[in-house]
């Protein structure tokens, strides 16, 4: 997948989980991990930069297993950057899938056309 | 860990990181593969899970540019888009305003002067601002851009106005008419102070007037600490809650459907008037009443007794309380 745009969807579903909870590191990549393949970390450099710009206040809390952990927290304009992140991504995908599903037309009746199209073409040719 | 780790150190070093951030980055990756092997992750596994030193180091940089680049973009665009305003009046002055979508928040000034700021892209050409014979005018828009932006569902934002405003010399008048934005007054004093909106939110907290009128259609009315001679309070369908409230004369109500509530103070006469909406007041102390409405209920409830006078007190079907 394109380095930019998974990039993109990355950050968002990392404002995603945070706006839901404080999670320390590891947990945030472990909620990303059940669902997207996340393998080469791109989390954590995507963490530490939102962190950066003010949209995450980090927090050191105890934990009942031993070791104190670095939690995220969402700050307020973390929160207002993810509300019109939120928007931007949920018209943009919605004016995707009104594309690729052609106004919900099934995949399979677009395969079958161009499928028909190419065949007649190499009756064509031939 | 510890050899991922100081890989991790190197390549970090060889992107020209800062010692301190280098370490901050090791000390969280430390916790987090601690994390990691402590729910099951096989050690040798670690490069696979937390990516390759390298490419992880170069992430790390480019990513910490662009959050310095970020920050210097934004530092630059809130000069290059904030607009203040200075504006002196000589002796008691007045102030218009009229908005479409943008909020506005009046706050107490610290000086003698009217300061008018205005905190998001800065649109110079769509606002008529003048100060001439001791009156702001704020209005939006000059001829109707905004207005028709509201309807069109244009992408302009909505600006956020402060105006800080001085008790000396006095506001002799303050209104203010709005179709969504939503006005905030803070420590406001004025001799006449008059608010209207169409579905923005009027909050008020500490301040005086004379003659007071806050009005709106389906917007919500929130004030605490307010002083008045008179007040009117006016709404259609939203709901309202206000506290702390002590006129020297008349608070007169008037809603359609929207509730409203009262909590503290006193008034000399009370006047309410409602369609289907509920008025009830607690620990709220008027000398005279009267109460009217069609098919919501009113109640007045206070902890102590006072001498109540009731002038006029009719409903249709609504239930009028009055306790003790």
């Amino acid at each position: 997948m394109n380095t930019q745009f998974k990039r993109g969807i990355i950050e968002l579903c990392v404002l995603s989980v945070l706006a839901d909870e404080d999670l320390y590191g590891y947990a945030v990549i472990q909620r990303l991990a059940e669902h997207i393949d996340v393998k080469d970390n791109t989390i954590y450099p995507i963490l530490r930069r939102l962190s950066k710009e003010g949209y995450f206040e980090t927090v050191i809390r105890e934990s009942s297993e031993g070791a104190a952990r670095k939690y995220y927290q969402m700050t307020k304009k973390g929160f207002a950057y993810y509300v019109s992140l939120r928007d931007r991504w949920d018209a943009f995908i919605g004016g995707v899938y009104a594309i690729i599903t052609q106004k919900g037309e099934k995949d399979g009746t677009l395969f079958k056309r161009l499928a028909r199209r190419f065949e007649e073409a190499e009756d064509g040719d031939t | 860990m510890e050899h991922y780790l100081n890989a991790l150190r190197d390549a970090l070093k060889k992107q020209k990181m800062a010692t301190l951030e280098i370490e901050d980055i090791v000390a969280d990756h430390r916790e987090m593969i601690e994390e990691a092997i402590a729910n099951g992750l096989q050690p040798e596994a670690i490069e696979s899970m937390f990516g390759q030193v390298d490419t992880l180091a170069a992430s790390l940089a480019s990513e910490s540019q662009s959050a310095e680049s970020a920050k210097k973009a934004d530092s630059k665009k809130k000069q290059s888009t904030q607009y203040a305003k200075t504006f002196s009046p000589k002796g008691p002055y007045h102030v218009q305003i009229k908005l479409t979508i943008d909020d506005l928040t009046v706050v107490k000034s610290k000086d003698a002067a009217i300061h008018l700021t205005a905190d998001s892209d800065w649109r110079e050409k769509d606002y008529l601002i003048s100060f001439e014979k001791d009156t702001l005018t704020l209005s939006a828009p000059k001829a109707s851009p905004s207005f028709l932006r509201f309807f069109t569902g244009g992408t302009s934002k909505a600006m956020h106005f402060t105006l800080a405003l001085p008790e000396t010399p006095v506001c002799a008048s303050f209104t203010a008419e709005t179709i969504s934005s939503d006005i905030g007054l803070l420590k406001t004093t004025a001799e006449t102070l008059k608010l209207k909106t169409i579905s923005g939110d009027i909050i008020s907290r500490d301040c005086t007037a004379n003659a007071l009128a806050f009005n709106t259609v389906s917007g919500t009315i929130e004030s605490t600490h307010l002083e008045a001679e008179s007040a009117s309070i006016s709404l259609i369908s939203g709901d309202s809650h206000l506290s702390q409230l002590n006129l020297g004369n008349t608070l007169s109500i008037e809603t359609v459907s929207g509730d409203l509530k009262v909590q503290g103070g006193a008034t000399k006469t009370l006047l309410v008037r409602t369609v289907s909406g509920d008025f009830s007041a607690t620990d709220f102390y008027p000398e005279k009443v009267s109460l009217r409405s069609v098919s919501g209920d009113v109640s007045l409830k206070n902890s102590r007794k006072s001498d109540i006078e009731i002038v006029a007190k009719k409903t249709v079907s609504g239930a009028i309380k009055i306790a003790p």
